[in-house]
Formats: C-alpha cells, structure tokens, sequence
C-alpha cells in the first residue's frame, strides 16, 4: 500500500511533466491544425539548456529554468518560421508539416549528438525532502508538480481573460472567422507555435533532474504525449492535462508490477485501443 | 468613400470578378444584386483583402491593395460575412467583443450594451454558445460583430437569410440609422426586392461585371431588373 501511494505521487510529477509537453502539442494542433512531430526535442532542449546552464555556467538551477523557457522558444520560432508556416500554408499543407516538422526534429537530434554526444548528463534541482503521511517525495518533484500546476492556471488566464488568448481561441474555431474579424492570424499561429514551445522547454528543464538529460529524451516524450492528446482529444487542453496526469500515474503504478518496459508497451496499447474505440478522444471538442 | 477600380478576382483559372468598378459614398447604402455566381460574396472578400484582387480598393482616397485583412479592418471596413461564421464555442458576448480585435476596446462595454439594444434577443442569450444559437439569431450575431468595430463601411453579406421578416424590417431601421450617422453601407443581396427597397443606389452583377447600375427606385421599376430579379413580368403589379 505505501509503495502503491508512493508510486502514484512519484507518477504525478512525471505526469506533470507529460501533461505539459501534451498541452503544447494539443495547442499547436487546435490552433494551427497541423502535428508538429518534433515537439519532443523542444522538451529535451529543455532538458539540455538547463543542465547546461547549470554545468558550464554554474548559474543556480532555476535561473537555468527561465534561460531553457527563453531558449527553446526562441528555436521554436525558428522552427515555425523554418519548418511550419511556409509549409502549412500550402494546399494539403497540413499533412506536409509532419514531414518537415520530422526532419526539424531529426535535426536536432542529431545537431545535439554531434555537440555533446550520446552520455547522459545529471544535474541536481531542489534539494530535500518533504514527507506527506508515510509518503516521501523529493523537493524537487514537489517543486515541479507546483511550478506545472502555476503554468496550467497561468495558461487558463492567459486564455480567458486576454485579448491575446481570446483571439488564440478564436483562430482555433475558425480561421475563416478571425480573418474576417480582422485578427494578425499568422501572428497568432506563430505566438502558439512559441508559447507550445516554451512551455515543453519548461518541462524538460523540470524533468532533467529526475531523469538525467539525453538526446534522445525527446523522441520518448513526443510519443507519450501523441498518446496523451489523442486519447484525450486532439486540441482539448483539459484533456491533455487530466490525461498527462493520469498517464504518469498508471505507468509509474504499473512499473512496480510489470516493470518499465511492460508498462510503456501497456500505455502504448492504450493509444490503439483508443482509435479503435473512441477515436475523437476522451474529451471531444476543440480547442475553447 | 470606397471606391472599386476595375477590381478582378480569379480563383485560380476561374474568374468570379472581372473589372469591377464600383463607388459608396459617405452615408451611402449600396446594393449588390445578382444571380447566384455572379460575384458579389467575392467583390466583398476582395474589399476586405481575404482574396487576392487586382484593381485598386481605395478607402477615403487612400488605396489599401497593399494592406492585409486586419489593417483593412483597422482602416474602418467590416464585414457581415455569407453563412455567419460566428465562433461556434464562444459565448454570444465574447463572439461581441471579437469583433473589436483590430482596435483599442475602452468602450467595449458601452458598445456591447448598444449592440443589446439593437438585438434584445442576443442579449437574453449573452451567454449562451453561439453554436447553439438559432440560424436567425447567429445571423444578428454576425452583424452585431461587424457592427462592434464602429466602420465607416459596413458590407452585409445576404444578411437577410434565414431571418424572419420583422427582424429584416429591423435591419433596415439600423441600416438607416447607420446612414444617418454616416456609415456607408454595401449589402450583398439574393433578396432584391428586399436590397433595392431599403438603398440608395445599387450595381447588378453578372458574371462578376457591372450589367447595370443606378437609383434603387429607378432599378426596381425597370423592366429587366424586374423581370430577372424581382420575378415580376413586365406588365405584373405588385
Ligand atoms: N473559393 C472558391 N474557389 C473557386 N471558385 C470560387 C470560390 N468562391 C467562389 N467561386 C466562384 O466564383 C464565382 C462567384 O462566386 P461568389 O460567391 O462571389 O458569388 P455570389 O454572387 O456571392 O453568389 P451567391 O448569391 O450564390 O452567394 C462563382 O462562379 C463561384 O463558383
Ligand atoms: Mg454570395
């Protein structure tokens, strides 16, 4: 029972961490209509500039949290401008981009290999422990599933109550619609494409303490959270997050019975019984 | 106010607009009347630059061929577009606010209450979805969007469809009130009976060229118009 408990609050802050990645990749999917496969070398970019960072720099831990954030939306932007904006706009675009976005993707990994090499690199986030009960759960993972938790609500008053989020929610609706009501559409794809790309970079910064960085981190996660936005709906934000969470927890649950492996094949099972069963997801309904 | 200068349209090797050339004037309500096909939704995207035109568009004297979609909104044009598109999964009151995108909003409140005032009914469902808004209703909704913005020009794409006739005898008190505050108004109409009662002037499209132009009075007795558009034979009374 108190392995049980533990393993479900070590499977929430992984879950943050797929929650997260998922939101930016539904968000780019209800905004831009398009499946940026490379979504998960944004996370471990992330990942990378904060061990970086913190390594070369010897700049405390969360100051390398805000560089990743900047950084990784800065080749996000590159990417869109790169790899998805010209691309999208094209008839039958939409399909081309998994494409192009495959080959950023490819880039990326590879440029990071080159660079740094395949060897896994640590770096320590919060130190300390927290008990709740008979549970023990690092500072650290205590500190992720708080900042993911700050990020979600952020985004929801982000999309609520601004102008910005308003128009970001309009273009998801209709495109035809904002065009006509005057919204910068491309402005806004663009802003999404960045912002899904800030907040992956955020998650792999959180993430690397807890799994040691390596450049092929980002392969892992894209796949998981393909899975957690197709099961919770492709473009609902509520879905990725309930999702993500939920993900964490049965695999890190599951990993104490099947072990890792077992338990990455099960969820993976899950995708397809999903298309088969439900194909619109959990949670229908776009983007709102 | 607006003008048109041998505006053309091609989608792809299909032309929908051939050398158009068409004039509004401040305070002025101008129909486009025609068949179906014959060009008028796509004189209007032209206008707003949701297509790409050749010829000139050119507002108060300044030509906006160059500017893209939000700056022509800014510029004081908007647009009532065919079918709606109202944003589906957005209240009736955040669909309100959208429509004021391009500009800076202080007054977005008092406006929201004026748009209420023209159409209780969207205000007894500010909150309800739009998507779930009857037809008539999402088409007052689409005009109210267009309305928010304050525009020098308002375009109406057939926004009589779909409404029953004491809303459309509403529009035309709006539309008059619109006139007498000086915006000058071009409506897109099926309807041409309905089109040439409530304007001043009004151009008949066919094949996306001008076929005739004048009076809406005077239109609406000539014998062609009345004989192609409004389903009256020349020796019928009305
Ligand atoms: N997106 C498009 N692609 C190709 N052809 C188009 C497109 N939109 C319109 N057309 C063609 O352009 C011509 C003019 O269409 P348009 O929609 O402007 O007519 P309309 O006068 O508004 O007709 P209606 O009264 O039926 O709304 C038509 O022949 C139509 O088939
Ligand atoms: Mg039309």
């Amino acid at each position: 029972m108190e392995l049980l408990l533990q393993q479900i609050a070590n499977g929430l802050s992984l879950g943050m961490a797929y929650a997260l990645v998922a939101l930016g990749l539904t968000l780019v999917f209800g905004v831009l209509h398009v499946v940026n496969f490379a979504h998960g070398e944004f996370y471990m970019l992330g990942a990378l500039v904060t061990v970086l960072v913190v390594k070369s720099l010897g700049l405390p831990y969360i100051v390398a949290l805000l560089i990743a954030i900047v950084l990784v939306s800065a080749v996000a932007w590159v990417m869109d401008i790169v790899a998805v904006s010209p691309v999208a706009r094209k008839p039958g675009g939409d399909q081309i981009v998994l494409v192009s976005t495959y080959a950023a993707g490819l880039i990326i990994v590879e440029t990071v290999l080159a660079a740094i090499g395949p060897t896994p690199i640590a770096v320590s986030g919060f130190s300390g422990i927290v008990h709740f009960g008979s549970v023990v759960l690092t500072m650290h993972r205590v500190f992720m599933f708080a900042a993911g938790i700050v990020m979600i609500c952020g985004l929801y008053m982000l999309f609520t109550r601004t102008n910005f989020g308003r128009s970001l929610r309009a273009v998801a609706q209709s495109d035809y619609a904002a065009k006509v009501v005057g919204i910068d559409v491309e402005r806004i794809k663009t802003l999404t494409f960045v912002l899904a790309g800030g907040i992956a970079g955020l998650a792999g910064g959180l993430i690397a303490p807890i799994i040691t960085f390596n450049a092929t981190m980002g392969l892992h996660a894209g796949i998981h959270a393909f899975v957690v936005v197709v099961i919770g709906s492709m473009g609902s934000i509520p879905g990725a997050v309930v999702c993500g969470l939920s993900l964490g927890m049965i695999e890190s649950v599951l990993s104490i019975f099947l072990g890792q492996h077992v338990a990455a094949t099960l969820i993976y099972s899950l995708l397809l019984v999903t298309l088969f069963v439900r194909p619109q997801g959990l949670f229908q309904g776009a983007l709102r | 106010m607006l003008e048109l200068r041998d505006l053309s349209l091609n989608y792809g090797s299909i032309p929908a607009v051939r050398g158009l050339t068409v004039r509004v004037g401040p305070g002025e309500v101008v129909a486009l009347i025609g068949a179906n096909g014959a060009g008028k939704t796509s004189t209007l995207k032209a206008v707003l630059g949701l297509e790409n035109a050749k010829g000139s568009v050119v507002l108060d004297g300044v030509a906006l061929d160059k500017l893209p979609t939000p700056a022509r909104v800014l510029a004081g044009i908007s647009l009532s577009p065919e079918g709606r598109h109202v944003f589906p999964q957005m209240s009736v009151e955040e669909n309100l606010l959208l429509g004021l995108t391009a500009r800076t909003r202080p007054q977005a409140g008092s406006l929201t209450q004026e748009m209420y005032a023209l159409f209780p009914r969207l205000y007894e469902r500010a909150s309800q979805k739009a998507g779930s808004l009857s037809g008539g209703e999402q088409q007052m909704l689409a005009i109210a969007r267009a309305l928010m913005s304050s525009p020098k020009l308002l375009m109406l794409d057939e926004p009589t469809l779909g409404l029953a006739p004491i809303i459309v005898s509403q529009l035309r008190v709006i539309i008059g009130t619109l006139k007498a505050r000086g915006t000058s108004v071009l409506l897109a109409e099926q309807n041409a009976e309905m089109a040439l009662a409530c304007t001043d002037r009004a151009y008949v499209l066919e094949n996306g060229k001008v076929a005739k132009e004048g009076l809406s009075r005077e239109l609406s007795q000539d014998p062609a118009v009345r004989a192609a558009y409004l389903g009256l034979g020349e020796g019928d009374e009305e």
